[in-house]
């Protein structure tokens, strides 16, 4: 079966221009590199969805962990354009579960996982773009 | 094949293109307002808001505290609708979170018992309270209706309804949305609206018969359109065509021939004060004798030429001099030189007549005795006795007439003082009230006349004017005892007015008042570009304006008691005129002079020329007019009035004396009162923009009382005036959860309460939305006055307002102003006061420094009476001036000022600390340790998430010590408060920290104990079991026993939370209760024979709703980081059973279902163990 497909592919590609193959070579690539931008942003898109409704949910019972694990979840499936209406909403939410959840701490300083949940605070704060609703 | 490659290709070199642009360029968007308002307000549903209160909120009258609640519920609906902080920002830019009186100036507070703001998009939310008929409904809603069409220019599109119903101790209310209501049937025959084309008089006839109030005049199409409204819950005051042609007939002659009516600008009416010249002539002649006898270190007090000059000008008509002279008189009898005068002039002259009197009578009798002894002792010489005998039988009768004597002489003075007494008051009683009745003159030589601007004489409307000009008198002096004080609660008269003496001595250099009736600003609109003009249901108030005639002409704002009475009556206009529908009728017409003006203005008033035909009845004289109505007036002693007959003095119109106000004694002098009604007028539409079609400002911002014309956007700040240029509001959005609101009053404005006056300064508040709700924080000139706060809770909100400095001085300041003892004696015994300072001066100044402040508070007492504002160069640092109200209360001015400027005085040695209570034993460095980190503190408090996310990012060990250290700060302070019993204080200052620390065992425990304080949680003891079944002593020892560990010896009350498979057991962190194992059941986990409490709490409930026991045994307890779970699995934590049954309305719970959703899972137990603090 493959050979008669490449043999047929040659044939083709051999009877046409070489203009219209490069074209259909580069108009392939960017289909598939299109394909995959679209295919990654719906899955990042649920991906968001669903930690949105966490977010929501958690901060409905005051679950500030919660708040701040799904926020990173969040704000790890940034869209390709890196914008989305809820990032303003989702960052205060953020923002005011961690400083919460920081403060209810009873240790003396801040342990290994306060350190990381503060760690990656700090990397979205630095690249996650806001913008006006 | 070729062709379709080709084809193909073009179209994957375009597709894949535009398919990644679009990806790259497409937002998402939420739909999280409609997530929130849906489960804040479902429909029919009940949400209870619980109410905390301060100080301040004390100090509030009983209609003043409802009318506060009011604007909570209102608050509520907005935060509960998640509005944006900016839309909430523009519909309540005018309405400060408290009402107290000093806020008025820069506030447009709604009255009675509805409140609504305009939202955007066609929408007003209408708070309307639950228990009414279904007509006083339709007419609330009808009357929100035309407020803000009034306001916008257009109908509103959707009416959102809230009822609500307030608990009669106001701790808690319930809000119940309702089905909207569409804007189109408002402006229906449903609900009493009628609008038609008016072109004749029938037209008019069939309208005005329809309507009881005006509501619309539209000139834009080829006729007159008029639109009204029928009152149906009650019958209103209303006018006729008649009336309104009278007002018509009056402008049109006005217009024609000015100065047949003194060129008056509009019709009107006044009752104006008038005086008998020529008797007050005859009664200075009569007094001129004993004007001359005051005399002042023998010299004249009067002078022949004070004299001479008064008569001069009395026969001019003019009584400037003769008051002067009068003042003067007064003047001196008052002072130390008038005492002197009556003590040498009446009491000196009978003193030494009295006194030779006695010498008299005294010798008379000396001589008399003398007599008798020696009749005696020659009766025994003559009997043969020996002079040893004569002396021995003299000696005992000498004695008793020397007793005699004694007893006489002390007979015969006391009987001549008294008599001298009963003399010399009897004359100083008559002089006095010889001077009395001369001062009184003015007044008893004075008279009324009525004067009407325009052809309104004798006229319905004259009536009308009249009588609700002469009421308004009537009640201001509470003649006859007669304002409705009863039937309207709290309308009271400035003769029953309680005010401080700050204000003593303003009230007595303002006599006299002038009281008129005139347009509302707020209650009328021009709009569509100037076609149509747009009513509420209120275009009238009552103005005043006070002056001292002796000294000036010019009017200043009405003395204090004065403005007290019309600012409540023109707050409450609506409810007086349901009391006397004249008032109601004066609405009308005063709708209606609008009305013909504004027509007349723009030459349209010929669109109502058929009224020039319609007779008009002008033979109507006052008293008989009055007399005729009967009960129809709520006031009926007219006899008591003393109208002159017709033609007194050769005047035309009505006469009547002046009225006298019952006595009252509030630093009071004899004033005057006048004024009238002035209806609207040709200037009324001169300067008046009417309401723009775009604007930078926001349709929520839209107010008929603002000047359009004034509006400027700049650098994101939106700023624009009142009328009059009175109130400059300036709006800002500082991000997209916070935004700025700046109010500043021109500089004549005065901030006054009966107890309190404020310096004129920038009002400004911050409105910060945060996940739990909404806060707004609001200071007056960089002082904090307090923190507003709706939050939401799991089956509603709790709401309130908690004092900040300004707030807190205000409360100190009149605590120390009633309190007779020393000023540092009482500063020594307050729980609050952390440390005073006094200054090494004459009359010292104190500085204290307060637990709940990070500035001290200046206090500076001063005079009585010199507390009010005209002062001639108030220092710099004045803020407010208090005093408790009445006239022996301390006044005091009172200042804020910085921890650097408390050093500072401190440092110069300009201060010496006279008190100060260690924050910690041995500790006495002015309890520098409870300071706290400023700065970490404000953000905390002002719940500034981002920069305290910043300061965790940079220094998160930083963040960590002071949050530990904040907290304990805290926690004491509360300590303290509860400790005096400050519940809701202490509730409010719990609520904010938990926004921040979250469900904190420590907070939580201790709001615990504010809830059983007001009922709210039930105690049953359980171990040691004596008291089971008995509830009420178990709440009693709970309390007892928490608060001696709160203020006992381990004042750091610790507590620990753990959460078990069935309960929430709340541990004090003790040596004997570190090591119990909660695997198994409560009883058996703390071992009998300890000496450990082990107590349940239990919700209580308001009314059929069961309360929940938010943060105590709820999802915020179990998701805290500080509960430590010992169940048998962590499926079995309350999160994470609630997190199962998120989004199915397990949170809302609401008074109908009485919170029985079987769905849902049930709520875990509470339980409190503690150590009896002797253990």
């Amino acid at each position: 079966m493959g050979n008669i497909s490449e043999r047929l592919f040659s044939r083709v590609f051999n009877t046409l221009d070489w203009r219209i193959n490069l074209r259909a070579t580069v108009a392939s690539v960017l289909v598939l590199i299109a394909g995959g931008i679209v295919t990654q942003d719906r899955l990042k898109s649920s991906a968001r969805d669903a930690a949105y409704q966490q977010i929501l949910a958690s901060e409905q019972i005051q679950d500030d962990l919660g708040v701040v694990k799904a926020s990173e979840v969040f704000f790890t499936n940034q869209p390709f354009s890196g914008k989305d209406r809820r990032n303003q909403q989702i960052m205060q939410l953020y923002t005011e579960s961690l400083v919460r959840w920081f403060a209810q701490q009873q240790s003396a300083s801040p342990d290994s996982s306060a350190q990381m949940y503060l760690t990656r605070y700090r990397q979205v704060t630095n690249t996650v773009k806001l913008e006006d609703n | 094949m070729r062709i379709i490659i080709n084809a193909l290709s073009i179209l994957g070199l375009i597709a894949a293109p535009v398919t990644i642009g679009m990806v790259y360029s497409q937002t998402h968007a939420s739909q999280v307002i409609a997530v929130a308002e849906r489960e804040n307000f479902p429909d029919k549903r009940a949400r209870l808001v619980d109410f905390r209160v301060d100080e301040g909120f004390k100090r509030l009258s009983e209609r003043q505290q409802l009318d506060q609640l009011r604007d909570w519920l209102l608050f509520t609906i907005l935060a509960g609708k998640g509005l944006s902080v900016s839309e909430i920002n523009q519909s309540t830019y005018d309405v400060p979170v408290v009402r107290y009186d000093y806020v008025s100036p820069v506030s447009n507070f709604e009255y009675g018992t509805t409140r609504s703001l305009y939202i955007g998009d066609g929408r007003i939310v209408a708070l309307v309270p639950k228990a009414t008929s279904k007509e006083q409904r339709m007419d609330d809603l009808a009357r929100i209706a035309d407020r803000h069409r009034k306001d916008l220019g257009v109908s509103p599109e959707q009416v959102e309804v809230f009822e609500y119903e307030i608990a009669p101790d106001e701790k808690s209310a319930f809000i119940t949305r309702q089905s909207e209501v569409d804007g189109k049937q408002l402006f229906s025959s449903v609900y009493g609206y009628h609008e038609a084309p008016i072109q004749s008089l029938d037209d008019l006839q069939r309208f005005m018969e329809r309507v009881d109030d005006l509501t619309f005049v539209d000139a834009s199409g080829s006729s007159l359109t008029l639109g009204g409204r029928k009152i149906k819950s009650r019958v209103s005051g209303k006018i006729r065509v008649e009336e309104v042609a009278a007002l018509w007939q009056s402008e049109k002659k006005i217009q024609e021939s000015p100065e047949a009516f003194n060129k008056v600008s509009g019709s009107g009416f006044s009752l104006d004060p008038s005086l008998d010249y020529r008797g007050l002539e005859a009664a200075l002649e009569k007094a001129t004798p004993l004007l001359q006898s005051l005399k002042s270190k023998g010299q004249p007090v009067i002078s022949d030429r004070d004299i001479q000059q008064a008569k001069q000008e009395l026969s001019k008509n003019d009584i400037r001099p003769y008051s002067q002279l009068i003042e003067k008189a007064k003047t001196f009898i008052n002072s130390d030189a008038g005492k002197k005068f009556f003590e040498t002039g009446i009491v000196a002259p009978y003193k030494t007549q009295i006194e030779s009197e006695i010498k008299a009578e005294i010798k008379s009798y000396q001589t008399q005795l003398q007599a008798e002894i020696d009749a005696a002792s020659k009766k025994s010489r003559e009997l043969g006795k020996s002079p040893e005998e004569v002396h021995l039988t003299m000696e005992p009768i000498i004695q008793q007439k020397q007793q005699q004597f004694q007893q006489f002489k002390q007979q015969i003075i006391d009987n001549k003082n008294k008599e001298l007494n009963q003399t010399v008051n009897e004359k100083i009683n008559t002089k006095i009230a010889e001077f009395m009745n001369f001062w009184d003159t003015p007044v008893t030589q004075g008279f009324q006349k009525a004067r009407y601007d325009g052809y309104l004489q004798g006229t319905e409307v004259g009536m009308v004017l009249f009588y609700t000009d002469i009421l308004a008198k009537i009640w201001a002096l509470n003649y006859l005892d007669s304002t409705p004080s009863k039937s309207i609660p709290e309308f009271q008269s400035p003769t029953k007015i309680q005010i401080s003496s700050i204000y003593k001595k303003e009230i007595e250099a303002l006599p006299n008042t002038r009281l008129w009736f005139g347009t509302q600003n707020r209650g009328f609109q021009v709009g569509n570009q100037g076609n149509n003009l747009l009513f509420a249901r209120n275009a009238t108030r009552i103005y005043a304006a006070s002056s001292n005639r002796q000294e000036s002409e010019v009017e200043t704002t009405a003395a204090p008691n004065t403005g007290t009475f019309i600012n409540w009556w023109n707050d409450r206009y609506e409810e007086v005129a349901r009391y006397e529908p004249q008032y109601e009728r004066l609405n009308q017409i005063m709708k209606w002079s609008l009305a013909v003006n504004w027509l007349n203005q723009f030459s349209w008033g010929d669109q109502l020329g058929f009224l020039q035909g319609v007779p008009v009845q002008r033979d109507y004289w006052f008293p008989n007019w009055a007399k005729a109505q009967g009960d129809r007036l709520k006031f009926q002693q007219w006899d008591m009035v003393g109208f002159f007959n017709r033609g007194y003095k050769g005047i035309k119109t009505e006469t009547m004396s002046s009225l006298r106000s019952e006595s009252y004694q509030q630093f009071g002098k004899t004033g005057t009162l006048s004024g009238g009604v002035s209806l609207a007028d040709k200037s009324t539409f001169q300067n008046r923009p009417a309401l723009p079609t775009t604007s930078e400002i926001g349709k929520q911002s839209l107010r008929s009382n603002l000047n359009y014309g004034s509006i400027t956007a700049a650098k994101g700040k939106l700023t624009f005036k009142t009328l009059d240029d009175e109130i400059t509001y300036t709006l800002k959005n500082l991000n997209h959860n916070l935004s700025e609101t700046t109010a500043q009053a021109k500089p004549k404005v005065k901030f006054r309460s009966p107890d309190v006056e404020i310096a004129n300064q920038v009002f400004s508040r911050n409105l910060l939305q945060t996940s739990s709700g909404v806060q707004i924080q609001t200071s007056i000139g960089g002082t904090e006055l307090g923190t507003f706060s709706v939050n939401q809770t799991r089956n509603g909100f709790t709401v309130g307002f908690l004092g900040r400095d300004l707030d807190d001085g205000h409360s100190l300041g009149l605590l120390l102003s009633r309190d007779k003892r020393p000023i540092e004696t009482v500063l020594k015994g307050m729980e609050d006061v952390q440390f005073v300072l006094k200054s090494d001066t004459q009359s010292p100044d104190y500085i204290v420094k307060l637990n709940n402040s990070k500035r001290g508070l200046k206090i500076s007492p001063m005079p009585t009476g010199e507390g009010s504002q005209p002062l001639s160069n108030p220092p710099e640092d004045w803020q407010y001036t208090v005093g408790d109200l009445g006239d022996d209360s301390r006044n005091l001015r009172l200042s804020w000022i910085d921890e650097k400027q408390v050093k500072q005085g401190l440092n110069s040695g300009e201060y010496k600390s006279i008190f100060s209570r260690p924050s910690e034993p041995g500790d006495s460095n002015f309890g520098a340790s409870d300071l706290g980190d400023s700065d970490f503190e404000e953000r905390v408090q002002n719940l500034r998430y981002k920069e305290l996310a910043e300061e965790l990012k940079d220094e998160p060990m930083q963040f960590f010590i002071q949050k530990t250290k904040q907290l304990k700060i805290e926690l004491k302070k509360i300590d303290g408060w509860l400790k005096v019993g400050k519940n809701d204080k202490a509730a409010q200052q719990i609520d904010n920290l938990i926004k921040f620390y979250g469900s904190e065992p420590d907070l939580v425990l201790r709001k615990a104990v504010v809830d059983i304080r007001r009922n709210r949680l039930k105690v049953e003891r359980i171990s040691p079991d004596d008291l089971v079944g008995n509830q009420s002593p178990s709440n009693n020892y709970f309390l007892e026993e928490i608060t001696g560990l709160l203020g006992g010896s381990n004042s750091n009350l610790k507590i620990r939370r753990i959460e078990t498979d069935t309960a929430f057991i709340y541990v004090q962190v003790h040596q004997k209760l570190n090591n119990l194992d909660f695997k198994v059941s409560i009883e058996q986990s703390v071992p009998s024979g300890s000496e450990a409490r082990v107590y349940k709490l239990q919700p209580g409930a308001i009314g059929k709703a069961k309360l929940q026991m938010s943060g105590l045994g709820d999802t915020s307890a179990s998701s805290h980081a500080s509960t430590q779970f010992q169940g048998s699995k962590s499926v079995n934590a309350l999160r994470q059973i609630n997190q199962r049954y998120a989004g199915n309305s397990c949170d809302i719970h609401s008074e109908n279902e009485n919170n029985e959703n079987t769905k849902c899972p049930k709520e875990k137990p509470v339980y409190v163990i503690i150590m009896p603090d002797n253990s």
